[in-house]
């Protein structure tokens, strides 16, 4: 499995927070010749020390000369910032791993192709676009925090509008959506107990939700998974109710070894 | 300073050799040692000390680096074990995030939060995987090393780390979700 795009992009906007800065390569290079002047190169090297330690000193403010500007843009956000960092380049995104690590992962099983349902999953098709159902669209980043939250919700590849001037709370397609997101990736996580929750916490909130579907299988999946009896009746139920689900072949499989 | 006894001028051309190789790889490597350190989850408070700590065992032992590894899966070796036994010692204090530390030094004030809200967010993500998981996934994830690489680095097998680099995914984007949860909370009830 990959990331999920948004969860890479926000992994990107994280990654310079890691970074020294200039202040902090200085203050480190000069600490360590320090301690190295009297641990290593000895007070009759001192010479020597002070050779290092002049020579550092330039360094670090070529270092501070050469202290660059980079410009972050978030996928989903508003915001631009402007850091000074120090001028070693942050690692690339790593496309390479991706393929790599794909090599010795066995397949994966489908129901795990992201827990994060991007548009293409099947398991998480919302049934849009339908007149009545709230647009994913139109949940603004309300936070700087929860930008990612929303930004999950624009992860389509459909291109998102403009940000809005104000925020809006989350439609309730959304609010489905992450609960269902939720569950999944528990169920993913191997922690069948806690999906169960997220699915059971969707039934009572919404009853009569647009993701009925995508939760009565997420449900089935979990208790099958937790090996409870109930696990057959509600495969069986779901298959009862969604003959033709695109979903019904990952509850049979998730369901195979059920009591 | 005419107390001190001046080495043979052989030794001290040595000595300075050495000492110039040192200081090279460190200058080379010293961001990618500061930024394992942060990402496996040393608090911004202790970083200085910790970076010392390596670099000290990384003089020791730059000669008997052999180049069986890259020098950056030979640095994280030593990354992980003084990050590791400092936990030891430490007790690690329970899940405080990780302060902006220098960030907000340096960042002008009219600039927006994302950028460090995101990286205070992968800090709290960061500290729910175990610290296998996230070895492995700072690693893939952040400094873009390949399986081998990070086998070498944390001295495993490539199907060990893509194991584990599979289950720190998913425990990663499980805790993004349920953060997201937690945000949404306002709109489900």
């Amino acid at each position: 499995m990959t990331l999920d795009p948004r969860t890479r992009a926000l992994l990107d906007a994280a990654r310079s927070g890691f970074s020294p800065t200039a202040e902090d390569a200085a203050r480190n290079e000069a600490a360590l010749l320090a301690a190295l002047g009297v641990a290593s190169v000895g007070a009759a090297k001192a010479g020597t020390a002070a050779k290092l330690l002049a020579s550092a000193k330039s360094t670090v403010a070529s270092v501070a000369g050469k202290v660059l500007v980079s410009t972050f843009v978030l996928a989903s956000a508003a915001g631009v910032v402007h850091a000074t960092r120090q001028a070693e380049p942050a690692p690339a995104a790593p496309p390479a791993i991706a393929a790599s690590a794909s090599a010795f992962e066995p397949s994966p099983a489908p129901e795990c192709a992201s827990p994060l349902a991007s548009r293409s999953d099947p398991e998480f098709a919302p049934p849009l676009p339908s007149p009545s159902a709230p647009a994913l669209e139109s949940t603004p980043a309300h936070a700087p925090a929860s930008a990612f939250a929303s930004a999950s919700l624009h992860a389509s590849g459909v291109p998102s509008p403009s940000p809005p001037s104000s925020p809006s709370p989350p439609s309730t397609l959304e609010q489905e959506l992450v609960l269902l997101r939720l569950g999944t990736a528990r169920l993913r996580a191997g922690d069948a107990a806690a999906a169960l929750s997220a699915f059971d916490d969707h039934a009572r909130r919404f009853p009569n939700g647009l993701l009925e579907e995508e939760r009565a299988a997420g449900r089935a999946r979990a208790l099958c998974a937790s090996n409870r009896v109930e696990g057959r009746l509600a495969r069986d139920a779901f298959l009862a109710a969604h003959p033709d689900s695109p979903q019904a072949d990952v509850v049979r499989r998730a369901c195979a070894d059920a009591k | 300073m005419n107390d001190v006894t001046p080495c043979p001028p052989h030794l001290d051309a040595a000595v300075e050799e050495s000492a110039t190789d040192f200081l090279a790889l460190y200058r080379t490597h010293f961001p990618f040692v500061w930024r394992s350190v942060r990402q496996l989850g040393v608090d911004a408070s202790a970083v200085d000390d910790v970076v010392q700590e390596v670099f000290l065992v990384v003089h020791k032992r730059l000669a008997t680096f052999e180049g069986r590894s890259s020098i950056r899966t030979w640095l994280f070796g030593i990354v992980r074990r003084v990050v590791a036994d400092r936990r030891k010692s430490m007790r690690r204090k329970p899940s405080t995030p990780m302060e902006p530390s220098s960030l907000d030094r340096v960042v002008p004030p009219v600039s927006p939060f994302t950028e460090l809200e995101s990286f205070e967010l992968v800090c709290v993500l960061l500290d729910t995987l175990d610290e296998t998981k996230r070895e492995v996934f700072v690693l893939a994830e952040l400094e873009g090393m390949t399986l081998a690489e990070i086998a070498q680095a944390t001295s495993t097998n490539p199907n060990t780390v893509a194991a584990r680099l599979r289950a720190a995914r998913a425990a990663f984007e499980c805790a993004l979700l349920e953060h997201e949860t937690r945000d949404h909370e306002g709109g489900l009830r």
